[in-house]
C-alpha cells in the first residue's frame, strides 16, 4: 500500500508540473484578445487607409519609416507588400533594480538567499502588411510586440503592443514619408 | 572500513547524480510520434479556389490577427512563418492542386516559454490547427476548409462553418 502511494506522489511530482504542449498550444494560439476586446476593435488600432492604390509605394514608405524608427528589416515581401523588423532596446528601469538589491539585502539579513532578477533588454518586433481595397485605397496594418529578456538571460515576458499612441506615431510618420492622405477607418 | 566505503560509495553516486541533474538539457526538437496521414490530416486542408495568392494573402492575414509575428516569407514557394510572442512557432504551405483548388498545411512547434519550461514540441493536437487556425483562415476566405479527398471522412463534410 505504502509502495502505491509513494509511486503515486513520485507520478505526481514528475509529470504533475510538466504541461501538456498541445494544451499549451492551443492556449498560446488564440487571438490576441482581452476581455472587451475584438478583432475589429484591435484593427482600428493597428490598421488604415490611405487614398492610394499604389501599393508598391506604400511599402517602400512603410520600409523607410520602419528603417527611421530604427527596425532593421528583417523580411519583405513587395509584391505582397510585407515587411517584417526587429529593434533591440535596453529595458533596465533604476526603480526595478533597486527594489530588487533591496529584497537581495533583505533576504540575506533573514538568512536566505534571492537572486535579483529584472529586465535588461527588449526586442520589439513590426510586421506590416499593405493591401488594395479598391481602386483608389489601399489599406496598412502593422503590429508590433515585445519580448523581454531578464539579467539572467532568459526570456520573461512577452506581449502585443496595444497603446495606441505607438500605432498613431507610426502611421503618422508614414503619412509625412510619403505625403499619403490618411482616410482613417 | 567497510561502512566508510559503503558512505564513500552513496557519496558519489550522490554527487555524480547531482551533477548530472544540473547539465543543461540540449534544445531537441520532440517530434510527433502520430503517422504521417494522421499528421497530414490534421494539418493540411483545401480550399475551392485557384487562386494562390489570394490564399497565400489570407494566411498572413490571419497569422496577424492571431498575433503572429512573420519571421520569414517565400512567396515563390508559398511558405510563410510566424512566431508569437517566442513561444509558439507556425509555418503555413500553400499549394495549388488545380485552377480551382488550393491546399494549405500548417505545422506549429511550442517552445520554451516564460512560464513554462520544455523542449521544442511539434503541435500534433487536431483541435489546435482546426480552432486556431483553419476556421479563422475560413472565415478571411470565405470558404469552407475541407480534409484532404483522401483524409475526407465518409460525408466530406467541412470542418469549418463560415
Amino acid at each position: 500500500m505504502l509502495r502505491v502511494v509513494f509511486a503515486a506522489c513520485l507520478a505526481v511530482v514528475l509529470f504533475g508540473c510538466a504541461p501538456n504542449p498541445n494544451d499549451v498550444a492551443l492556449e498560446l494560439g488564440q487571438p490576441p484578445l482581452e476581455e472587451g476586446e475584438s478583432t475589429t476593435s484591435l484593427r482600428a488600432i493597428q490598421m488604415r487607409s490611405f487614398k492610394t492604390n499604389n501599393t508598391s509605394e506604400i511599402t517602400a514608405a512603410g520600409m523607410a519609416t520602419l528603417q527611421d524608427l530604427g527596425f532593421t528589416i528583417e523580411a519583405a515581401s513587395s509584391d505582397f507588400g510585407v515587411i517584417t523588423g526587429s529593434k533591440d532596446r535596453d529595458a533596465v528601469e533604476g526603480g526595478q533594480v533597486a527594489a530588487q538589491v533591496l529584497i537581495t539585502v533583505l533576504a540575506a539579513l533573514a538568512g536566505s538567499s534571492h537572486t535579483p532578477t529584472y529586465d535588461e533588454s527588449q526586442k520589439i518586433k513590426a510586421t506590416l502588411m499593405v493591401s488594395k481595397v479598391d481602386e483608389g485605397t489601399s489599406e496598412v496594418r502593422i503590429f508590433f510586440d515585445r519580448q523581454i529578456t531578464n539579467n539572467l538571460g532568459q526570456l520573461w515576458k512577452a506581449d502585443l503592443i496595444k497603446e495606441p499612441e505607438i500605432y498613431q506615431e507610426f502611421f503618422a510618420k508614414l503619412s509625412q514619408s510619403a505625403f499619403f492622405e490618411e482616410q482613417g477607418r | 572500513m567497510r561502512k566508510s566505503k559503503r558512505y564513500c560509495f552513496v557519496l558519489v553516486t550522490c554527487s555524480a547524480l547531482s551533477v548530472a541533474a544540473c547539465q543543461p538539457k540540449p534544445p531537441e526538437l520532440v517530434l510527433s510520434t502520430k503517422s504521417a496521414v494522421e499528421l497530414r490530416s490534421m494539418q493540411a486542408r483545401r480550399f475551392e479556389t485557384g487562386d494562390e495568392a489570394k490564399v497565400y494573402r489570407a494566411v498572413i492575414a490571419t497569422m496577424m490577427d492571431l498575433g503572429y509575428a512573420i519571421t520569414t516569407l517565400e512567396p515563390d514557394a508559398g511558405t510563410v512563418t510566424g512566431n508569437k510572442l517566442a513561444q509558439l512557432d507556425l509555418t503555413v504551405t500553400v499549394t495549388p492542386i488545380n485552377d480551382e483548388q488550393t491546399s494549405v498545411r500548417a505545422n506549429a512547434i511550442v517552445k520554451v516559454g516564460p512560464q513554462v519550461q520544455f523542449a521544442p514540441t511539434q503541435v500534433d493536437g487536431p483541435e489546435f490547427y482546426q480552432k486556431r487556425f483553419f476556421e479563422p483562415l475560413s472565415k478571411a476566405l470565405f470558404l469552407e476548409a475541407l480534409y484532404e479527398p483522401e483524409d475526407a471522412p465518409k460525408d466530406n463534410k467541412p470542418l469549418a462553418e463560415n
